[in-house]
Protein backbone atom coordinates (compact mmCIF):
# COMPACT_ATOMS: atom_id res chain seq x y z
CA UNK A 1 0.00 0.00 0.00
CA UNK A 2 1.03 3.60 -0.65
CA UNK A 3 0.78 6.26 2.01
CA UNK A 4 -1.20 9.11 0.48
CA UNK A 5 -0.89 12.57 1.94
CA UNK A 6 -3.40 15.39 1.53
CA UNK A 7 -3.88 18.95 2.70
CA UNK A 8 -7.13 20.78 3.41
CA UNK A 9 -7.12 24.55 3.45
CA UNK A 10 -9.73 27.18 4.02
CA UNK A 11 -9.12 30.47 2.29
CA UNK A 12 -5.60 29.26 1.73
CA UNK A 13 -4.88 28.51 5.40
CA UNK A 14 -4.55 25.01 6.91
CA UNK A 15 -7.90 23.68 8.17
CA UNK A 16 -7.75 21.32 11.17
CA UNK A 17 -10.31 18.74 12.35
CA UNK A 18 -11.75 18.25 8.88
CA UNK A 19 -12.99 14.69 8.29
CA UNK A 20 -11.89 13.10 5.02
CA UNK A 21 -13.16 9.80 3.61
CA UNK A 22 -12.58 7.75 0.49
CA UNK A 23 -15.93 7.32 -1.23
CA UNK A 24 -14.98 5.48 -4.41
CA UNK A 25 -12.07 3.39 -5.54
CA UNK A 26 -10.99 1.09 -8.33
CA UNK A 27 -9.42 -1.05 -5.59
CA UNK A 28 -10.74 -2.12 -2.21
CA UNK A 29 -9.82 0.42 0.48
CA UNK A 30 -9.75 0.54 4.28
CA UNK A 31 -12.99 2.04 5.61
CA UNK A 32 -11.33 4.40 8.08
CA UNK A 33 -11.80 8.19 8.18
CA UNK A 34 -8.86 10.56 8.43
CA UNK A 35 -8.96 13.83 10.37
CA UNK A 36 -6.74 16.79 9.47
CA UNK A 37 -4.14 18.01 11.95
CA UNK A 38 -3.07 21.57 12.75
CA UNK A 39 -1.20 21.71 9.45
CA UNK A 40 -4.36 20.68 7.60
CA UNK A 41 -2.76 17.37 6.70
CA UNK A 42 -4.29 13.93 6.54
CA UNK A 43 -3.27 10.58 5.09
CA UNK A 44 -4.58 7.29 3.75
CA UNK A 45 -3.03 3.96 2.88
CA UNK A 46 -4.21 2.91 -0.57
CA UNK A 47 -3.46 0.39 -3.27
CA UNK A 48 -2.48 1.77 -6.69
CA UNK A 49 -5.63 2.83 -8.54
CA UNK A 50 -8.19 5.58 -9.02
CA UNK A 51 -10.04 7.04 -6.04
CA UNK A 52 -12.41 9.79 -5.02
CA UNK A 53 -11.95 11.55 -1.65
CA UNK A 54 -14.51 13.74 0.04
CA UNK A 55 -13.88 16.26 2.83
CA UNK A 56 -16.50 17.53 5.27
CA UNK A 57 -16.10 20.89 7.00
CA UNK A 58 -19.13 22.21 8.85
CA UNK A 59 -21.91 22.04 6.26
CA UNK A 60 -19.53 22.25 3.33
CA UNK A 61 -18.37 19.34 1.22
CA UNK A 62 -15.49 19.19 -1.22
CA UNK A 63 -14.33 16.23 -3.25
CA UNK A 64 -11.62 15.33 -5.67
CA UNK A 65 -10.54 12.38 -7.76
CA UNK A 66 -6.94 11.24 -7.84
CA UNK A 67 -4.72 8.41 -8.92
CA UNK A 68 -2.29 6.41 -6.84
CA UNK A 69 0.58 5.30 -9.01
CA UNK A 70 2.48 2.07 -8.68
CA UNK A 71 5.54 3.74 -10.17
CA UNK A 72 6.61 5.94 -7.29
CA UNK A 73 5.55 7.10 -3.89
CA UNK A 74 3.15 10.02 -4.14
CA UNK A 75 4.51 11.33 -0.85
CA UNK A 76 8.00 11.75 -2.28
CA UNK A 77 9.39 15.23 -1.66
CA UNK A 78 6.63 15.67 0.90
CA UNK A 79 4.23 16.43 -1.90
CA UNK A 80 0.52 16.01 -1.19
CA UNK A 81 -1.50 14.19 -3.81
CA UNK A 82 -4.75 15.72 -2.57
CA UNK A 83 -5.37 19.43 -1.98
CA UNK A 84 -8.83 20.78 -1.29
CA UNK A 85 -9.57 24.39 -0.43
CA UNK A 86 -12.85 25.44 1.20
CA UNK B 1 6.64 -0.90 27.23
CA UNK B 2 5.68 -3.52 24.68
CA UNK B 3 4.53 -6.95 25.71
CA UNK B 4 4.14 -9.89 23.40
CA UNK B 5 1.79 -12.76 23.93
CA UNK B 6 1.27 -15.83 21.79
CA UNK B 7 -2.07 -17.55 21.64
CA UNK B 8 -1.62 -20.05 18.86
CA UNK B 9 0.59 -20.88 15.93
CA UNK B 10 0.24 -19.34 12.49
CA UNK B 11 -0.66 -15.88 11.32
CA UNK B 12 -3.46 -15.59 13.86
CA UNK B 13 -0.81 -15.43 16.56
CA UNK B 14 -1.79 -12.72 18.99
CA UNK B 15 0.45 -9.68 19.31
CA UNK B 16 -0.12 -6.84 21.70
CA UNK B 17 1.07 -3.51 22.97
CA UNK B 18 0.42 -1.67 26.21
CA UNK B 19 1.98 1.73 26.51
CA UNK B 20 0.61 2.30 29.98
CA UNK B 21 -1.09 5.52 28.89
CA UNK B 22 -4.63 4.62 29.79
CA UNK B 23 -6.84 7.46 30.92
CA UNK B 24 -10.47 7.50 31.99
CA UNK B 25 -12.82 10.40 31.42
CA UNK B 26 -16.08 9.37 33.07
CA UNK B 27 -19.23 11.24 32.20
CA UNK B 28 -22.50 11.28 34.13
CA UNK B 29 -24.42 8.08 33.59
CA UNK B 30 -27.94 8.20 32.24
CA UNK B 31 -28.83 4.53 32.55
CA UNK B 32 -31.71 3.66 34.81
CA UNK B 33 -31.44 1.06 37.52
CA UNK B 34 -33.87 -1.06 35.55
CA UNK B 35 -31.52 -1.02 32.58
CA UNK B 36 -28.57 -1.88 34.76
CA UNK B 37 -30.42 -4.87 36.11
CA UNK B 38 -31.33 -6.15 32.65
CA UNK B 39 -27.80 -5.80 31.34
CA UNK B 40 -26.28 -7.44 34.37
CA UNK B 41 -28.59 -10.36 33.85
CA UNK B 42 -27.67 -10.40 30.18
CA UNK B 43 -24.09 -11.15 31.08
CA UNK B 44 -25.13 -14.02 33.27
CA UNK B 45 -28.02 -15.54 31.39
CA UNK B 46 -28.65 -15.90 27.69
CA UNK B 47 -32.35 -16.16 28.41
CA UNK B 48 -32.38 -12.52 29.46
CA UNK B 49 -31.34 -11.55 25.94
CA UNK B 50 -34.78 -12.44 24.74
CA UNK B 51 -36.14 -9.54 26.74
CA UNK B 52 -34.05 -7.01 24.91
CA UNK B 53 -36.16 -7.01 21.76
CA UNK B 54 -38.87 -5.34 23.78
CA UNK B 55 -36.71 -2.36 24.65
CA UNK B 56 -37.73 0.99 23.23
CA UNK B 57 -35.81 2.84 20.53
CA UNK B 58 -36.89 6.45 20.28
CA UNK B 59 -40.63 6.84 20.66
CA UNK B 60 -41.46 3.45 19.28
CA UNK B 61 -40.92 -0.13 20.24
CA UNK B 62 -38.81 -0.60 17.13
CA UNK B 63 -35.46 -2.21 16.45
CA UNK B 64 -34.43 -1.92 12.81
CA UNK B 65 -32.10 -4.90 12.83
CA UNK B 66 -34.95 -7.02 14.14
CA UNK B 67 -37.66 -5.62 11.89
CA UNK B 68 -35.82 -5.36 8.58
CA UNK B 69 -34.05 -8.63 9.23
CA UNK B 70 -37.48 -10.19 9.17
CA UNK B 71 -39.00 -8.04 6.40
CA UNK B 72 -36.11 -7.03 4.11
CA UNK B 73 -38.42 -5.93 1.29
CA UNK B 74 -39.65 -3.08 3.47
CA UNK B 75 -36.21 -1.60 4.05
CA UNK B 76 -36.20 2.19 3.73
CA UNK B 77 -33.88 4.14 1.48
CA UNK B 78 -33.73 6.66 4.28
CA UNK B 79 -31.50 9.32 2.82
CA UNK B 80 -31.15 8.88 -0.90
CA UNK B 81 -28.46 11.42 -1.70
CA UNK B 82 -25.09 11.49 -3.34
CA UNK B 83 -23.34 9.74 -0.47
CA UNK B 84 -23.58 6.46 -2.26
CA UNK B 85 -21.32 3.50 -1.83
CA UNK B 86 -23.26 0.79 -3.62
CA UNK B 87 -26.47 2.01 -5.23
CA UNK B 88 -28.78 4.20 -3.14
CA UNK B 89 -27.71 5.14 0.38
CA UNK B 90 -29.84 2.97 2.65
CA UNK B 91 -28.25 3.94 5.96
CA UNK B 92 -30.55 4.74 8.87
CA UNK B 93 -29.54 6.99 11.76
CA UNK B 94 -29.75 5.38 15.19
CA UNK B 95 -30.90 7.78 17.89
CA UNK B 96 -31.06 7.50 20.78
CA UNK B 97 -28.31 4.93 21.03
CA UNK B 98 -29.08 3.79 24.56
CA UNK B 99 -30.83 0.54 23.65
CA UNK B 100 -29.08 -2.73 22.91
CA UNK B 101 -27.33 -3.46 20.58
CA UNK B 102 -26.59 0.16 19.63
CA UNK B 103 -25.20 1.04 23.06
CA UNK B 104 -22.58 -1.72 22.74
CA UNK B 105 -21.17 -0.04 19.60
CA UNK B 106 -18.40 2.50 20.19
CA UNK B 107 -17.01 5.47 18.31
CA UNK B 108 -13.22 5.37 18.18
CA UNK B 109 -10.91 8.38 18.12
CA UNK B 110 -7.56 6.99 17.02
CA UNK B 111 -4.25 8.79 17.48
CA UNK B 112 -1.56 7.11 15.41
CA UNK B 113 2.06 6.83 16.51
CA UNK B 114 2.98 9.71 14.18
CA UNK B 115 0.26 11.92 15.66
CA UNK B 116 -2.25 11.66 12.82
CA UNK B 117 -5.91 11.29 13.80
CA UNK B 118 -8.46 8.80 12.49
CA UNK B 119 -12.06 7.78 13.16
CA UNK B 120 -13.14 4.16 13.49
CA UNK B 121 -15.74 1.96 15.19
CA UNK B 122 -15.58 -0.84 17.77
CA UNK B 123 -17.95 -3.05 19.76
CA UNK B 124 -18.00 -4.59 23.20
CA UNK B 125 -17.77 -8.34 23.80
CA UNK B 126 -17.08 -8.14 27.53
CA UNK B 127 -17.06 -5.37 30.15
CA UNK B 128 -13.69 -4.00 28.98
CA UNK B 129 -12.96 -5.63 25.60
CA UNK B 130 -13.69 -3.71 22.40
CA UNK B 131 -13.29 -5.51 19.07
CA UNK B 132 -12.32 -3.50 15.99
CA UNK B 133 -10.35 -3.70 12.75
CA UNK B 134 -6.66 -4.47 12.86
CA UNK B 135 -5.99 -1.26 10.96
CA UNK B 136 -7.62 0.75 13.76
CA UNK B 137 -5.11 -0.51 16.34
CA UNK B 138 -2.04 -1.07 14.12
CA UNK B 139 -1.56 1.38 11.25
CA UNK B 140 1.28 0.19 9.04
CA UNK B 141 2.04 3.51 7.36
CA UNK B 142 1.44 5.67 10.43
CA UNK B 143 4.04 4.24 12.81
CA UNK B 144 2.51 0.89 13.76
CA UNK B 145 0.58 0.55 17.01
CA UNK B 146 -1.73 3.45 17.71
CA UNK B 147 -0.42 5.59 20.55
CA UNK B 148 -3.91 5.95 22.04
CA UNK B 149 -7.53 5.20 21.18
CA UNK B 150 -10.45 6.94 22.83
CA UNK B 151 -13.46 4.62 23.10
CA UNK B 152 -16.92 6.22 23.34
CA UNK B 153 -19.76 3.69 23.70
CA UNK B 154 -23.09 4.77 22.18
CA UNK B 155 -21.83 8.22 21.19
CA UNK B 156 -24.82 10.23 19.95
CA UNK B 157 -23.78 13.69 18.86
CA UNK B 158 -22.54 15.47 21.96
CA UNK B 159 -24.02 12.82 24.28
CA UNK B 160 -21.73 10.21 25.84
CA UNK B 161 -24.27 8.19 27.87
CA UNK B 162 -21.72 5.68 29.17
CA UNK B 163 -18.70 7.99 29.40
CA UNK B 164 -15.48 7.33 27.55
CA UNK B 165 -11.91 6.19 28.15
CA UNK B 166 -8.62 6.10 26.32
CA UNK B 167 -6.47 3.02 26.07
CA UNK B 168 -3.18 1.98 24.54
CA UNK B 169 -3.59 -1.64 25.62
CA UNK B 170 -4.10 -3.14 22.17
CA UNK B 171 -4.24 -6.55 20.52
CA UNK B 172 -3.98 -7.83 16.96
CA UNK B 173 -2.40 -10.81 15.22
CA UNK B 174 0.92 -11.32 13.48
CA UNK B 175 -0.89 -11.87 10.17
CA UNK B 176 -1.83 -8.20 10.32
CA UNK B 177 1.14 -6.59 12.05
CA UNK B 178 3.99 -8.51 10.37
CA UNK B 179 4.93 -7.68 6.81
CA UNK B 180 2.45 -5.83 4.65
CA UNK B 181 -1.19 -5.46 5.58
CA UNK B 182 -3.20 -8.59 4.83
CA UNK B 183 -6.98 -8.15 4.84
CA UNK B 184 -7.45 -11.78 5.84
CA UNK B 185 -6.07 -10.92 9.30
CA UNK B 186 -7.45 -7.41 9.72
CA UNK B 187 -8.84 -7.59 13.27
CA UNK B 188 -7.83 -6.45 16.71
CA UNK B 189 -8.97 -5.42 20.16
CA UNK B 190 -8.76 -2.62 22.67
CA UNK B 191 -8.59 -3.57 26.35
CA UNK B 192 -10.08 -0.75 28.39
CA UNK B 193 -8.70 0.39 31.78
CA UNK B 194 -9.65 -1.59 34.88
CA UNK B 195 -11.85 1.22 36.18
CA UNK B 196 -13.91 1.62 32.99
CA UNK B 197 -16.28 -1.30 32.40
CA UNK B 198 -18.98 -0.06 29.99
CA UNK B 199 -19.96 -3.55 28.86
CA UNK B 200 -21.59 -4.17 32.22
CA UNK B 201 -24.09 -1.44 31.43
CA UNK B 202 -24.38 -1.76 27.66
CA UNK B 203 -24.54 -5.51 27.27
CA UNK B 204 -22.26 -7.22 24.80
CA UNK B 205 -22.33 -8.96 21.43
CA UNK B 206 -22.11 -12.72 21.31
CA UNK B 207 -19.81 -14.38 18.77
CA UNK B 208 -20.54 -17.00 16.12
CA UNK B 209 -18.56 -18.98 13.57
CA UNK B 210 -21.09 -19.85 10.85
CA UNK B 211 -20.43 -22.13 7.90
CA UNK B 212 -20.65 -20.87 4.31
CA UNK B 213 -24.23 -21.99 3.74
CA UNK B 214 -25.41 -20.39 6.95
CA UNK B 215 -23.69 -17.10 6.14
CA UNK B 216 -25.04 -17.01 2.58
CA UNK B 217 -28.54 -17.51 3.91
CA UNK B 218 -28.30 -14.71 6.47
CA UNK B 219 -29.29 -11.05 6.57
CA UNK B 220 -26.32 -9.20 8.00
CA UNK B 221 -26.57 -6.08 10.14
CA UNK B 222 -23.87 -3.40 10.41
CA UNK B 223 -23.82 -0.20 12.47
CA UNK B 224 -21.04 2.29 13.06
CA UNK B 225 -19.80 5.86 12.98
CA UNK B 226 -19.29 7.09 9.39
CA UNK B 227 -17.07 10.11 8.81
CA UNK B 228 -19.37 11.64 6.19
CA UNK B 229 -21.90 12.11 8.99
CA UNK B 230 -19.30 13.70 11.24
CA UNK B 231 -18.19 10.51 13.00
CA UNK B 232 -20.31 11.26 16.07
CA UNK B 233 -23.62 9.68 15.11
CA UNK B 234 -24.39 6.01 14.58
CA UNK B 235 -25.75 4.72 11.27
CA UNK B 236 -27.16 1.29 10.46
CA UNK B 237 -27.83 -0.77 7.35
CA UNK B 238 -28.52 -4.42 6.62
CA UNK B 239 -28.48 -6.68 3.59
CA UNK B 240 -28.00 -10.32 2.74
CA UNK B 241 -24.53 -11.77 2.40
CA UNK B 242 -23.15 -11.48 -1.13
CA UNK B 243 -20.28 -13.96 -0.99
CA UNK B 244 -17.89 -15.60 1.44
CA UNK B 245 -14.37 -16.98 1.47
CA UNK B 246 -12.57 -18.75 4.31
CA UNK B 247 -11.51 -15.41 5.84
CA UNK B 248 -13.77 -12.75 4.30
CA UNK B 249 -17.47 -11.89 4.11
CA UNK B 250 -18.67 -9.66 1.26
CA UNK B 251 -21.93 -7.67 1.31
CA UNK B 252 -23.54 -4.60 -0.19
CA UNK B 253 -24.36 -2.96 3.11
CA UNK B 254 -23.74 0.78 2.72
CA UNK B 255 -20.77 2.04 4.73
CA UNK B 256 -18.40 4.99 4.73
CA UNK B 257 -14.96 5.79 6.12
CA UNK B 258 -15.13 5.70 9.91
CA UNK B 259 -17.06 2.44 10.03
CA UNK B 260 -13.94 0.29 10.02
CA UNK B 261 -14.21 -2.10 12.94
CA UNK B 262 -18.02 -2.12 13.02
CA UNK B 263 -19.75 -5.32 14.08
CA UNK B 264 -21.35 -7.43 11.36
CA UNK B 265 -24.01 -9.47 13.08
CA UNK B 266 -27.17 -11.48 12.66
CA UNK B 267 -30.19 -11.64 14.88
CA UNK B 268 -31.62 -14.93 16.08
CA UNK B 269 -34.25 -15.27 18.76
CA UNK B 270 -33.45 -11.85 20.13
CA UNK B 271 -29.72 -12.54 20.38
CA UNK B 272 -27.04 -10.68 18.42
CA UNK B 273 -24.22 -12.86 17.11
CA UNK B 274 -21.25 -11.10 15.51
CA UNK B 275 -19.90 -12.99 12.50
CA UNK B 276 -17.51 -10.38 11.11
CA UNK B 277 -15.51 -7.21 11.66
CA UNK B 278 -16.08 -4.60 8.95
CA UNK B 279 -12.84 -3.44 7.33
CA UNK B 280 -13.08 -2.52 3.63
CA UNK B 281 -15.04 -0.50 1.15
CA UNK B 282 -15.22 -1.47 -2.51
CA UNK B 283 -17.52 -0.86 -5.44
CA UNK B 284 -17.74 -4.61 -5.93
CA UNK B 285 -18.86 -5.21 -2.34
CA UNK B 286 -17.87 -4.03 1.10
CA UNK B 287 -16.34 -6.64 3.31
CA UNK B 288 -15.46 -7.89 6.76
CA UNK B 289 -12.90 -10.12 8.35
CA UNK B 290 -14.82 -13.35 8.92
CA UNK B 291 -15.01 -14.79 12.41
CA UNK B 292 -13.76 -18.26 11.59
CA UNK B 293 -12.49 -20.79 14.12
CA UNK B 294 -9.07 -19.21 14.67
CA UNK B 295 -10.43 -15.67 14.82
CA UNK B 296 -13.08 -16.84 17.27
CA UNK B 297 -10.39 -18.35 19.51
CA UNK B 298 -8.50 -15.07 19.65
CA UNK B 299 -11.62 -13.02 20.26
CA UNK B 300 -12.58 -15.29 23.12
CA UNK B 301 -9.10 -14.94 24.62
CA UNK B 302 -9.30 -11.16 24.34
CA UNK B 303 -12.79 -11.26 25.80
CA UNK B 304 -11.36 -12.89 28.91
CA UNK B 305 -8.76 -10.12 29.23
CA UNK B 306 -11.52 -7.57 29.65
CA UNK B 307 -13.84 -9.61 31.84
Amino acid sequence: MKNIKGIITSDGKPASDVVVVIVEGSQSFLDIASVTDQAGEFSFSLQPGHYKARAFKDDLIKETSFEVSDEKSVTENNKAVIHLDF
Amino acid sequence: MKKLAFAEAGDDTTVSVNNGMNGVYPKPQSVSLDSLEVVANHLESLETDLEMDREVVGDEDFLPDAYFGSYPAESPAASRGFEVVIGPDDRVKITPTTSFPWRAICALRITARNGRKFIGTGWLISPRTVITAGHCVYLHNEGGWASSIEVIPALDGASRPYGSASSSNLRSVSGWTSGGPNADFDYGAIILPQNFRPGVQTGVFELANLNDAQLLNTTLNLSGYPGDKGGSTQWFDKKRTKSVSPRRIVYEIDTMGGQSGSPVWYLANGRRFAVGIHTNGSASGNSATRINASVLTNLQNWKALGA
